[in-house]
């Protein structure tokens, strides 16, 4: 895997009428990297994010992005009519030099992970917003990419579909591509390598000292017979577990994003789970 | 690119925006073939009806999809410009099959099928005024689709407006080359008729090239 950035950009800005959307954006992405960008209603990740990939042009600073396939899934989409999910996905593989064949058994494969496998021959103005924006997510995912900028990929989706989300961004980081990603808050997203807050026109690392001030949780808790994992595990979106072999052989232990701890010990103490302990995180924990 | 235009294809085919273009062309061909005249007279008017047909698929073509769904294919196709250009021209692509039928259907109908000016000639004025009108129509397109013209009823009006003032003014600047590229298919000289034809490629070209400029730096 090369290690030259994939992107970088050197005071970047914008400006909309006498409004700076953002200036002096500094920022490098390198391959399989995950930077993770925050920030509230209006603050301008979105025309950001069409900044970095290309789609707007800035109005200041220097943008340089390899010339390898990118993909997007933009904050608000609103799918081709007359298209069905499997049709429409197979011309974007097509887009980025795809073969129909290579591309439809992997369009399928991922409508069937997202769960819309049964609406494959819906058409896309007949999805709900959740389905839809499921398969914008299959399109980004659809072959190998060494960027994807994802714009608030959760939008409309439930918890089980935000892991398989997850998930899938974790095997795309592996293979080496790198994921620009916003959310208001990123505590259902997989913990970003790099984190960035777009606030007041200017884009700030996070420091690592005060996102574990404000963030994670180290949860114990022990099984009983009625515990189950499904529901845990779509409510633990952001979570890394791991079983703490020195405490007790059935115990088992969580990292829990600050925002979703109560969300989490409701659904343990639910599905049958005794909660052994609640702290901080120790300094020495997982990357995510 | 191939992608791209198939993609774009079976947009416009699904959509069913083809339908009114493609119709008052084939109804124009019909009606002046089926006169029965010379091939030249009939292929300009026809050719003079392929521009606001021709301005009408590239409208159609690009307003088809969501500014979404164009970012989306934009980023994957690896540039927005590049994008737009492949759209711009798979419409001129979809022009020129409408001409090569029309310019047959013409050559058919004429009782010399084509051969009183010389069928070489007649054929290279007919393809000629064609590819002008074709290219004329795929400019004022996208001078006239969004983002640079952001509401579709502007878009349209602005169109319309642009092509009555082009077909119906008899001096203007596509008439006058429409008609030398009729005159030079006949018996005139190509000296006459190639330097307006000129003029008006080089024009198209700019206004293709400052829309293209404008298009990028107000890309959804």
């Amino acid at each position: 895997m090369s290690h030259e950035p994939v992107l970088t950009a050197v005071g970047l800005g914008k400006r909309l009428g006498r409004r700076d959307v953002f200036s002096a954006v500094d920022l490098e992405v390198r391959p399989g990297q995950v930077v993770g960008i925050s920030g509230g209603n209006g603050s301008g990740k979105s025309t950001l994010m069409r900044v970095l990939s290309g789609t707007a042009s800035a109005t200041a600073g220097v943008l340089r992005t390899t010339t390898a396939p990118k993909a997007i899934v933009p904050e608000r989409f609103v799918p081709p009519d007359h298209l069905t999910p499997l049709s429409y996905l197979v011309h974007m593989g097509r887009l980025r030099g795809q073969r129909r064949g290579q591309t439809e058994p992997r369009a399928l494969a991922l409508l069937d992970e997202l769960g819309v496998a049964n609406a494959r021959s819906s058409m896309l103005d007949e999805l709900s917003k959740g389905n839809a924006q499921k398969v914008a997510i299959a399109q980004a995912f659809l072959s190998p990419v060494s960027l994807c900028f994802l714009d608030e990929p959760n939008t409309g989706l439930d918890d089980d579909t935000t892991v398989v989300v997850n998930a899938m961004i974790e095997r795309a980081v592996a293979s080496g591509t790198a994921i620009i990603l916003t959310e208001h808050e990123l505590t259902r997203t997989i913990r970003p390598d790099v984190q960035y807050r777009l606030q007041d026109a200017r884009l700030t690392e996070v420091t690592p000292e005060r996102a574990s001030s404000t963030g994670a949780a180290l949860i114990t808790l022990r099984p009983s017979d009625r515990t189950s994992w499904d529901r845990l595990r779509a409510v633990a979106a952001t979570v890394s577990l791991h079983r703490d072999e020195d405490v007790h052989d059935d115990d088992v232990s969580f990292t829990v994003e600050a925002g979703r701890v109560d969300d989490f010990l409701r659904t343990a103490l639910d599905d049958g789970w005794s909660v052994r302990a609640v702290g901080p995180v120790p300094p020495t924990g997982g990357r995510r | 690119m191939i992608a791209l235009a198939r993609y774009v294809l079976a947009r416009c085919l699904v959509s069913q925006r083809w339908v009114p273009p493609i119709v008052l062309f084939a109804l124009t061909v019909g009606v002046f073939s089926s006169a029965g005249g010379d091939a030249i007279g009939t292929g300009s008017i026809a050719a003079l009806i392929l521009f606001p047909a021709t301005t009408w698929i590239t409208i159609s073509a690009l307003h088809v999809d969501d500014i979404s769904q164009i970012t989306v294919v934009g980023v994957s196709h690896g540039s927005m410009v590049r994008a737009r250009i492949a759209t711009l021209l798979t419409s001129f692509g979809c022009s020129c099959s409408l001409a090569v039928l029309s310019v047959g259907s013409v050559i058919a109908t004429d009782p010399a099928h084509g051969a009183a000016g010389g069928v070489g000639r007649t054929l290279t004025g007919l393809l000629l005024i064609n590819g002008l009108s074709a290219l004329s129509g795929v400019a004022l397109g996208q001078a006239c689709a969004r983002p640079l013209i952001p509401r579709a009823g502007l878009s349209w009006t602005l169109a319309v407006g642009v092509t009555i003032g082009l077909i119906a003014i008899p001096k203007s600047p596509l008439i006058l080359v429409l008609a030398a590229l009729s005159g030079a298919g006949q018996t005139a000289p190509w000296s006459e008729a190639l330097p307006p034809a000129g003029f008006l490629v080089v024009g198209d070209l700019l206004l293709l090239g400052l829309t293209l400029w404008a298009y990028r730096r107000r890309s959804p």
